[in-house]
């Protein structure tokens, strides 16, 4: 698996003062998790990975070394062994309804993530408007392309 | 002329039904058609970074539903729109992965060639449709303050969406100029509104979201072009009990009004945040 090439960084921090995450969350700090990697290598529990957001903001990286792709590929691995953290765990419920039902049932996936949980995600007079709007739908019915999805995952290797 | 095979993505089926009505509306009223597909799932960065073979394969059945009909695509969503683009530019820029994923394909007799076009909504509207013909439907002027936001996956990575300057985007401030808006300005509008960590950590999320409410404190409403952003910066706002509360409409939404289009037409009472106050204005 390609990872980019750390060793280009030098801890000049533009990925960092790019990064919307890292403004309001200071536990996540790009340069940091260069830097923790540069002296001591993937760490596949580094769950910090897992609060990228994926806005490609990062790429203004003057050294081409693209943050953003590297949490992308310490994911990837994370998931191809097997690691048990919460975003895996995402990933894992994600796959299975879009496997499942062909498209991402929210509802479905929400239950197979979080479990019960789910319902304290939102306010009860919030989440009241959203069904009644029909905006959260407690059915879920397979669509015409689920059969075809299966088996493109079945051929990937995934049954 | 206009027609294109419709891509609404997964959400349009719940939380962002409304952009699905909006756009069809809007669309109809234009006389731009978009031809409904059985479509899957874009599977997203989730579905590329569990298994990229799978995440091809989603896309590039996608694809093929719009080549068989000989139509370019339009998609409503910026991740859809990114994940179509980069699949496409994959498939088109490699003979060896073209023959890969065709492969795969055969297997549930389709063929993909690499001949469609990934649009997004706002790129039909602005650059096929054009300013000037959306100037000729334009019922009634919308007069107000209105402060676009872009996030992310519309603008970035600039070389695989290539839609607009990544750093100054236009095309939503030129739609809303044309039909009577003021553009007020959100120093954060290509900034993220952490969606897609809004399950990992919830708190960081919803920080991000205010910021960005923060940055259009003052505007009549905020606009939005993907429907994930949407529901953070709608939703969200409910969420933490923001105040003022400010309404974020549907770049499809707030154009549907401008073309005379009823606002329940539009879905505008389906917004968390109450949209009534912004009609009142216009």
């Amino acid at each position: 698996m390609k990872v980019n090439d750390i060793s280009r960084c030098y801890q000049c921090g533009t990925c960092t003062g790019d990064c919307p995450v890292a403004w309001v969350n200071s536990e996540f700090n790009p340069r940091r998790i260069v830097l923790n990697l540069q002296t001591n290598g993937h760490i596949l529990e580094n769950e910090a990975v897992w609060l990228c957001s994926m806005c490609f903001k990062c790429l203004r990286c003057p050294r081409n070394v693209k943050p953003v792709e590297i949490f992308s590929n310490l994911r990837k691995l994370a998931i191809a062994n097997g690691v048990d953290n919460v975003g895996t765990k995402l990933v894992k419920a994600f796959v299975e309804v879009v496997k499942e039902y062909g498209r991402l049932v929210e509802t479905r996936f929400m239950m197979k993530f979080m479990g019960f949980d789910s319902l304290k995600l939102l306010p009860p007079s919030v989440a009241f408007k959203m069904w009644k709007a029909g905006k959260i739908s407690l059915s879920a019915k397979k669509t015409e392309c689920a059969e075809e999805v299966k088996k493109l995952f079945e051929v990937c290797g995934h049954v | 002329m206009f027609r294109y095979a419709y891509f609404p993505g997964c959400s349009a089926e719940s939380s962002a039904i409304e952009y699905d009505m909006s756009t069809r509306e809007v669309c109809k009223k234009l006389g731009i058609e978009l031809v409904d597909i059985p479509f899957n799932c874009c599977g997203t960065h989730i579905v590329e970074e569990f298994d990229e073979c799978s995440w091809l394969a989603l896309n590039a059945r996608n694809l093929a539903l719009a080549e068989e009909l000989g139509l370019d695509m339009v998609t409503i969503c910026s991740s859809c729109f990114y994940n179509l683009r980069k699949a496409n530019a994959m498939i088109r820029q490699s003979e060896e992965v073209r023959k890969r994923i065709n492969d795969i394909l055969g297997k549930i007799g389709r063929m993909y060639d690499g001949k469609v076009e990934v649009k997004h909504i706002l790129g039909v509207l602005v650059d096929d449709y054009g300013i000037d013909g959306i100037i000729r439907n334009v019922e009634k002027l919308i007069e107000i303050k209105a402060s676009p936001y872009y996030g992310c996956l519309i603008l970035r990575p600039e070389e695989i969406v290539q839609f607009d300057n990544p750093e100054a985007p236009r095309k939503m401030e030129d739609l809303l100029e044309t039909i009577g808006c003021e553009i007020f300005e959100n120093p954060f509008k290509v900034d993220c509104c952490g969606a897609p960590i809004m399950l990992i950590d919830k708190k960081t999320h919803l920080k991000m979201v205010k910021k960005i409410l923060e940055g259009a404190k003052g505007a009549d409403c905020i606009v939005t072009v993907c429907p994930l952003c949407h529901y953070a910066l709608d939703v969200g706002q409910a969420v933490i009990g923001y105040e003022p509360k400010i309404p974020v409409l549907h770049v499809t939404q707030i154009l549907g009004l401008a073309l005379g289009i009823p606002a329940e037409k539009l879905g505008l009472d389906k917004n968390v945040t109450p949209t009534e106050p912004l009609l009142k204005k216009i």
